[in-house]
């Protein structure tokens, strides 16, 4: 008996242990709580919805480098003496892989991110299951995982130069680095191909990648991800199927406007068909934005932002303004860094300002003035009428909204100035502004001696531990801009006639004219929406307006004195329509500094126009302005070799 | 051989040469009396059928034993018994036949193989000496001293009531040899960092595996913390005088077994051992005194202050009247109302510091029969810490049994309950919650407390003012942190004797441990939180972990013919884990402080998080022993270890059904030579030992996830998106320690001298570290395998009583270890790792994160001399007089390039120590005994954080008096640079301005104890003592105290972000046996 006792309970023990080994592939692969493993994901749409929210999240890691990148190295922004090592890199366009700033990992980030989740959808190709459905959400969640992938190319390329693009079948990191460092082609092992009709996994065909195509430039990116976009989304009824609706759930209807749409879609193509130089493409995206009406006035820039409203475009999303915005909250514990690059107030470092060429845009533009042109043909003898000097500075989109002045850790009051000459109180900005008005330069240095300038946009109606100003990355404005530099350069024959289009832009700058589509309510443009007197009937809707300070080109083009205003020359273009056409186009990338200034595209569009003049000293005149004497010299020689412009990271 | 591996330096000479002189001095006293046993020895006789063996027992001083009784082992004869001189004969059967010598008291029992002599001479070893036949317990078997063949360390554990070590892993500081322990801190029951035989990982764990009772204890700092400087020490929860035994071991002939978690040595504890049938009750009273530390730092007074921070100031660019409107405090004038809380001199370290108590009691009760034997202890501690308003108090509570159920099967269970809280201050990283970084920064103009209209001081502390430093008295009296920790252990096990050989065992482990951490940051007093964001801060943190554990295993002990001799051991261990952490922190809540909980802040300031892990174990191990003639010894331990830490394809594993398995393995030959021919009658000679190990461990800390291919939750607007976490790699695997290891064990006249003498080789291969990646993989780093580096040691460990005398004894224990790390392969040229206010480096042929910095060379004298450098910082601004000389080391082309920045940093030192170890000397007259431990570390450089905030003038705070000779005007030759607002030049950089020597020398522990020779009030024994605990140090360091650890993290070893320094204790106690 004690004999089998003594072996049977070895034999259970053996046993106990028997059990536990085969159990073995379970206890060494436990399923974790919080961290979800790839294999536990994707079971259901939400699971899809909650991997394209982590998208946006992405995209949110990247808005601080977009600003830095785009504007402090154009001629709008410059550095302060607080500014950091790696600030200070970018500002003498001597970048070094280390920068914080030029960093590109989290393009990849984000690239990655969306390829994983573009080969999941592809993989699992989830509504196949119903074929019967036109559009499924998982075909919007594809365009818009498209849409970001593209836009993150697309800005890093800008960026660049020369990137690699890695596609969503290389999955594992041994595929990317074999892909990368293969000799002459790449052969990838799995092919999935996604169809308009459906999807299917090829994984007999292979398909080669050629290594020269590991490195793409910014004109191969646009061309394939230009092709991606508008050949890989499903297109029902004329619209790209991008983004998933969500207002129609929740009732919200700020959310649509935040999330890639098709709206957005047509921005990013005629960004880049712009970018490519090719404006048909490019103005056939941009117009489907600016000419589509509806009920709410979808994307026309009408009364809702005009004159003093003009900041609210920075305070809350709207869908008339508003086409992607990048928006962030602190409550929900999303922040950036913008304060602490503009702000000088504690905690924040103040390492970046405005330049002083950006603080002209907004300061020596005029309104209200008249002059005095006793002969047309005699330009010499016109004069400003004294009696209507006018107003200087662009009080809505500049001081207090755009920048603002700070002296002795308080903002510069505003003040009131009439065209009368009288500024209440003195020591504000309008007083400064009379000063320079009247050339009193002791008085104005007095007022303006230990002032700083500080970016103000990200602050507005913001607390110092906010931080969750938004990034605004397309709004109806940009949108208009962009047409009106396409007008500007568009023309096209017709019966041995060559029609062009410098009216329309200038329409489309001052008035939005081109693109009316109400009678209640008229657009405004984008320079009239800030240069406007309205008056509005009883309904609210406006009868009359008056601009003030419109956009003007003609054969002859008056200079003023930037502080008196005073006509101090004029410039002949009789007969020069290529004259007409650059000064004009120089006039709206103007209107573009005071409009979209420090919202990331400065510096692409000094590129894009120095391109298409095939004259880089255009961009290397504008930009080393702000240097001082002695390193401007270097600067401008740097920037006259294109292949300065780009943050060369992938040689 | 040795010499060439290491070099060796003043320090070690020093410390060599006491040894050699200590250990020739001995040998030449011993020598003297083991003269005459020479002549003893006679050459071997031939085996016969019977021979008669005829023995000579004497003491370690050679005085013949008399009345000691002598048998045969396995033998039915008689037992004999010396005579008066000592002498015996006895009749052996054979040649090969054991000798058990059993003295009746004073002396350990002895085994002696006979080998064909027929005249021996045996020495004894009192019962208060380690003898070569004390047993061991290694894999649950039970082995003699003298027959291990791998690296391991019996600490005794006999005087842990003497010191003021609370945990193992403190007390076993300086008296292992191979073994670095840095206390943490000074604060009560904090624990300490353990290396043993240098740095065997880079970002994985670095502590050794300790087994209490058999059952894994958690890694060390495992449990997050939201208090800067708090690193959890699971070791707290035993109590240090329930240790019976303490087995360090070091190399992989025995680690090997434990697997992937093996390769930071094992550390085998056994708590109460209830072997004896007896009832016994012993019941410890100790009451002890902290000083308050007494090597304050030298700080400004309140007009020297006062200087600075004007002349600070001046440097701002600022306007006058600006500075005038900013900070009023410095322009008072009497009629101000004010001015009388700005007239005063406080020394605030003295605000922050006392003298604290501490008080222990612990009752043990052993006792049983035959059937059941139980140990049970409880033990309570209160101690208070030298920062005012810190203490710790806790309760232990402990209960082993063994129960015989049936002849042949027995269970043994255990309980472990224990409850302790802690009242604690945060260290010097966060400077507006740390006691130390505010006494040292806030004015000495000002007080504690304020002042009303007419000038009377109130019982209402000062609020902080326009320099934004909180008022030390606010920190010490209203900041509150405090954590509560139960931790919970139970086993259970059971024991079956297959049959005389073989026995089969499983053991179950089950714990339990949750620490639970609430702070409140007040309003009242302190500079404000989050850049002024918060007033008031609310935190509650809570950690759980429960593991479960199963080591099953089967056990063989045989000898056959009486000369081959095998045990083995073969099993199974199962190791389930689950780990949740949550954290909560809230900001504002009403402004006087009276609402601390969560619930009570600002909604939209609210932050949750945490984090839940699981991760497994299972390991298939063996280990096998064989004797041959008690002559030669091999052993040899292989384990098949799966985690599910490592990746599915993990590098050098094998895949069985799907999973793969890492394997471990070792080997040791041991050569007896004192029990071969030539010298077996050399029998002053008791042990001479060759021993040879070879073997490779493992280390499966790697990160619950590193390997897995997981998401990680993001906000975008009010949802939480998904994103992928890491760039994943599924081939993550193991890292492996492959060691090998040669040692000579000498133990001379019945041990009254041991000694061992090691030297070993260790790589640590696959090494995981955060390797940079391309950019466009998305992902700055990744988790892979793959670098390798190298230690290189030498340990020697001895012990001799000098002094053998009737009533008096000289004792000497002494141990120290050399030993270099290096690392010999890196993907890249340079690994850099932040950590905060420095950086450190891992790079090929240097030790493992080094501290990576500028070369500091004095400061610019002159403004010609500044220019003729011609040096810019890396902000392109150009050093002037009075600014740091950085030695401009190289540039972008390897070229120096006149620009200070990444590519002029250079190694500036390392916080390992290149020789450490301890000296103990007890001398012992009658019932008295004085003992005196020594511990000593060398070779290792620190970065003096404390000193970096207290002496880079770049603000309002209060600096130390080496800023009096700060650069003032031209031509100023100092060490010194200028003061300098927000220092933008970058003085103030991590250089080795702020690294120092943290070479030291500690009188650790000075004891007195007297037991009483009869019974005391009737109880059966009583000690007296009284100790002094760390009583002095010898050290150049600056800082208050040399030695601290903030964490676990290799990376923050040898940073000095003040923690709370160590200081004097006096212990004194009774000790009572019923």
């Amino acid at each position: 008996m004690r004999k089998n006792l003594k072996y049977s309970f070895s034999i259970i023990t053996i046993l106990i242990s028997m059990m536990i080994l085969p159990s073995c592939n379970d206890l060494l692969n436990p399923e974790q709580d919080l961290d979800v493993t790839k294999d536990q994901l994707f079971k259901d749409y939400y699971e899809y919805r909650s991997t394209d929210m982590g998208l946006y999240g992405l995209q949110q890691k990247l808005v601080e480098q977009l600003v830095v990148l785009g504007e402090l190295r154009a001629d709008l922004m410059t550095i302060t003496p607080n500014a950091d090592a790696d600030l200070i890199e970018i500002y003498n366009f001597q970048t070094k892989k280390t920068n914080k700033y030029a960093d590109p990992t989290n393009f990849y980030k984000l690239i990655s991110a969306c390829n994983s989740f573009i080969s999941v959808i592809k993989e699992k190709h989830p509504e196949v299951l119903d074929k019967k459905i036109a559009v499924t959400n998982y075909d919007r969640l594809y365009g818009e995982v498209l849409c970001m992938r593209a836009w993150a190319y697309f800005n890093a390329v800008r960026i660049y130069g020369k990137i690699p693009v890695i596609y969503e079948s290389l999955t594992s990191v041994k595929e990317i680095e074999d892909y990368v460092n293969s000799p002459s082609t790449y052969i990838d092992s799995v092919n999935i191909v996604f169809d308009k009709d459906g999807f299917h996994n090829d994984t007999t065909k292979m398909v080669e990648v050629k290594l020269e195509k590991q490195f793409y430039t910014v004109s191969q990116v646009i061309d394939v991800f230009s092709k991606q976009l508008e050949q890989g989304i499903k297109i029902v009824d004329g619209k790209p199927i991008v983004g998933v609706n969500n207002y129609m759930n929740n009732n919200d209807n700020t959310w649509e406007v935040t999330v890639w749409n098709m709206f957005a879609w047509h921005a990013l193509l005629g960004q880049m068909y712009l970018t490519s130089g090719d404006l048909t493409q490019s103005a056939k995206h941009f117009n489907a934005i600016a000419n589509f009406s509806s009920d709410n006035y979808r994307y026309q820039l009408d009364g809702t932002f005009a004159n003093a409203k003009w900041r609210e475009i920075f305070t809350g999303i709207d869908v008339r303004e508003h086409i992607l915005t990048i928006w962030f909250n602190k409550a929900n514990q999303q922040q950036n860094d913008f304060q602490r690059l503009f702000e000088p107030f504690q905690p924040h470092q103040y390492m970046l300002k405005p330049t002083k060429a950006a603080i002209d845009f907004w300061e020596t533009i005029w309104s209200s003035y008249a002059l005095i042109v006793p002969d047309q043909t005699k330009p010499w003898l016109t004069k400003l009428d004294k009696k209507q000097r006018g107003i200087p500075s662009d009080f809505y989109r500049g001081f207090g909204t755009s920048y603002q002045y700070v002296k002795n850790g308080a903002f510069l009051e505003q003040g009131t100035l009439t065209s009368k000459g009288v500024a209440s109180p003195k020591e504000s900005y309008a007083g400064m502004l009379l000063y320079k008005m009247d050339n009193d330069k002791r008085s104005y240095s007095s007022l303006m001696q230990d002032v700083d300038t500080i970016v103000y946009k990200y602050s507005i109606n913001k607390s110092v531990y906010d931080q969750d100003a938004n990034f605004i990355v397309y709004r109806a404005a940009g949108i208009q801009l962009y047409l009106g530099e396409i007008y500007t350069w568009w023309a096209f024959q017709r019966n041995e006639m060559v029609s062009t289009f410098t009216s329309n832009a200038v329409d489309i700058v001052n008035d939005g004219r081109n693109y009316s589509v109400g009678e209640g309510r008229r657009q405004l443009g984008v320079r009239g929406r800030v240069f406007n007197q309205p008056s509005y009937n009883s309904d609210g809707s406006q009868s009359t307006t008056t601009f003030t300070s419109p956009l003007q080109v003609g054969n002859i083009n008056y200079i003023h004195d930037p502080n008196t205003n005073e006509v101090t020359g004029y410039k002949d273009l009789t007969g020069n329509f290529l004259g007409i056409q650059m000064y004009l186009e120089e006039l709206i990338l103007d209107e573009k500094a005071r409009e979209l200034a420090y919202e990331g595209e400065r510096f692409y569009d000094l590129m894009r126009v120095a391109k298409r003049r095939n004259d880089p000293s255009f961009l290397a005149k504008k930009v080393s302005a702000k240097y001082p004497a002695g390193m401007r010299e270097a600067i401008y020689n740097k920037l006259l070799d294109e292949k300065n412009w780009y943050i060369n990271l992938f040689e | 051989m040795i010499n060439k591996l290491i070099p060796i330096g003043t320090w070690e000479r020093a410390f060599l040469l006491i040894f050699v002189l200590i250990f020739s001095l001995s040998a030449l006293q011993a020598q003297d009396l083991s003269l005459q046993d020479t002549i003893l020895v006679k050459s071997n006789q031939p085996a016969k059928d019977s021979i008669l063996v005829k023995g000579l027992i004497v003491s370690g001083t050679n005085a013949p034993l008399s009345n000691i009784t002598v048998s045969i082992e396995g033998s039915a004869q008689l037992p004999v018994i010396t005579n008066e001189s000592g002498e015996f004969s006895i009749k052996a059967k054979a040649g090969d036949n054991w000798l058990i010598i059993t003295p009746a008291s004073d002396y350990k029992t002895k085994r002696v193989f006979v080998n064909n002599r027929s005249e021996l001479t045996v020495f004894l070893t009192p019962n208060d000496l380690t003898a070569g036949d004390d047993q061991l317990t290694i894999l649950s078997q039970k082995r003699n001293n003298k027959d291990m063949v791998a690296s391991y360390f019996n600490l005794k554990t006999s005087d842990t009531y003497k010191t003021s070590a609370y945990s193992v892993d403190e007390y076993m500081q300086g008296k292992v040899p191979g073994m670095n322990v840095i206390r943490r801190e000074g604060a009560p029951c904090t624990g300490a960092v353990t290396f043993i035989r240098g740095i065997n990982s880079i970002n994985a764990s670095n502590q050794p595996l300790y087994i209490i009772d058999g059952i894994p204890m958690e890694k060390a700092g495992l449990f997050g913390s939201n208090l800067e400087g708090f690193a959890y020490d699971p070791l707290l929860g035993v109590n240090l005088l329930d240790i019976s035994n303490v087995v360090v071991v070091k190399d992989p002939a025995i680690t090997a077994a434990y697997g992937s978690k093996g390769s930071n040595g094992v550390v085998l504890i056994q708590t109460l051992d209830p072997s004896a049938t007896q009832t016994s009750i012993d019941v410890d009273f100790r009451m002890g005194f902290t000083q308050s530390p007494s090597n304050l730092l030298p700080q400004l007074n309140g007009d020297q202050h006062k200087t600075l921070a004007n002349e600070v100031l001046f440097t701002s660019g600022m306007p006058e009247e600006v500075i005038k409107v900013k900070y009023p405090s410095l322009f008072l004038k009497k009629t101000d109302q004010r001015y009388i809380d700005y007239q005063h001199n406080t020394d605030w370290q003295d605000q922050i510091f006392s003298d604290a108590m501490f008080s222990n009691i612990n009752v043990k009760v052993k006792g049983g029969d035959a059937i059941a034997k139980y140990g049970l202890s409880f033990g309570y501690t209160n101690s208070d810490g030298t920062v005012s308003n810190t203490g710790y108090d806790s309760y232990n509570l402990r209960f082993v049994g063994l129960l015989n159920i049936f002849k042949w099967l027995r269970m043994n269970t255990g309980v472990s309950l224990n409850y302790n809280t802690a009242e604690m201050k945060e260290s010097a990283m966060v400077k507006e919650t740390s006691p130390i970084l505010s006494a040292l920064a806030i004015s000495p103009l000002l007080n504690p407390y304020q002042y009303d209209t007419d000038g009377n001081m109130l019982r209402k502390l000062r609020e902080a003012d326009e320099f934004g430093i909180s008022n030390p008295a606010a920190i010490i009296n209203t900041y509150n942190a405090k954590n509560t920790n139960y931790h919970f252990i139970s086993s259970m096990g059971f024991e079956a004797s297959l049959n005389k050989d073989m026995i089969l065992n499983t053991n179950f482990g089950l714990t339990y441990n949750s620490l639970k951490e609430q702070i409140f940051m007040p309003n009242h007093g302190m500079a404000h939180y989050y850049n002024f964001e918060a007033h008031n801060v609310a935190k509650l943190t809570n950690n759980y972990l429960l593991s479960l554990y199963n080591n099953t295993y089967l056990s063989y002990k045989k000898v056959f013919n009486k000369v081959h001799n095998i045990t083995s051991s073969t099993g199974l261990n199962v190791l389930t884990n689950k780990y949740q952490l949550d954290w909560g922190s809230t900001m504002n809540a009403h402004e006087n402080d009276q609402y601390q909980a969560l619930q009570d802040g600002t909604n939209n300031l609210r932050r949750i998080g945490g984090e839940n892990i699981d991760w497994n174990w299972l390991s298939l191990y063996e280990n096998l022993n064989y004797s041959f003639k008690d002559r030669y010894l091999v052993t040899s331990s292989i384990s098949l270890d799966g985690s599910s830490q490592v990746g599915d394809h993990a590098i050098n594993t094998v895949n069985i059904a799907g999973n793969p398995y890492g394997i471990f393995y070792s080997a040791g030959i041991g050569w007896r030579l004192s029990n071969e021919a030539f010298l077996q009658n050399v029998s002053w000679i008791d042990e001479l030992k060759l021993r040879a190990s070879y073997g490779k461990t493992g280390n499966n800390d790697i990160g619950a996830s590193n390997a897995s291919n997981y998401y990680r939750s993001i906000r975008f607007r009010e949802t939480v998106g998904l994103y992928p976490a890491t760039l994943s790699n599924d081939a993550l695997s193991y890292e492996t320690v492959t060691q090998l290891n040669f040692g000579i064990d000498l133990a001379l006249w019945g041990s009254r001298l041991r000694t061992t003498l090691e030297v070993f080789n260790s790589t640590i291969n696959d090494m995981m570290m955060y390797m940079p990646v391309k950019s466009y993989f998305g992902y700055s780093y990744r988790p892979e395998n793959g670098e390798q580096m190298k230690n290189n040691g030498l340990e020697i460990s001895a012990f001799v009583r000098i002094i053998d005398g009737k009533s008096f004894k000289w004792d000497i224990q002494g141990n120290f270890t050399k030993i270099r790390n290096e690392i010999t392969e890196l993907k890249t040229e340079q690994l850099v790792i932040p950590i905060k206010g420095g950086e450190v480096v891992n790079m090929i042929g240097e030790t493992a994160n080094s501290f990576f910095g500028y070369l500091f060379d004095g400061v610019y004298s002159s403004a010609s001399e500044a220019q003729a450098a011609n040096l810019m910082n890396d902000k392109f601004v150009k050093y002037q007089a009075g600014d740091a000389r950085f030695v401009d080391i190289s540039g972008p082309d390897g070229q120096p390039d006149g620009i200070i920045n990444q590519y002029d940093k250079t190694i500036i030192g390392s916080s390992m120590p290149n020789l450490y170890g301890g000296i103990q000397n007890t001398f012992s007259y009658k019932k008295w005994s004085l003992n005196t431990y020594i511990n000593f570390v060398s070779g290792n450089e620190l970065y003096n954080y404390v000193r970096y905030r207290n002496e880079q003038m770049t603000g309002l705070q209060n600096q130390s008096t080496s800023v009096l000779s700060r650069w003032q005007y031209d031509g100023q030759q100092t060490s010194v640079p200028r003061a300098l607002w927000n220092d933008p030049v970058g003085n103030a950089a991590f250089s080795s301005r702020w690294i120092e020597d943290g070479s030291y020398v500690r009188i650790q522990n000075i004891s007195l104890s007297y037991h009483i020779p009869n019974k005391f009030f009737g109880f059966r024994n009583a000690e007296f003592y009284v100790s002094v605990n760390n009583a002095f140090t010898f050290s150049h360091y600056l800082g208050y105290d040399p030695e601290f650890a903030t964490s676990y993290t290799l990376a923050e070893q040898g940073v000095d972000y003040g923690q709370n320094p160590q200081s004097r204790q006096f212990i004194f106690g009774i000790k009572l046996g019923l």
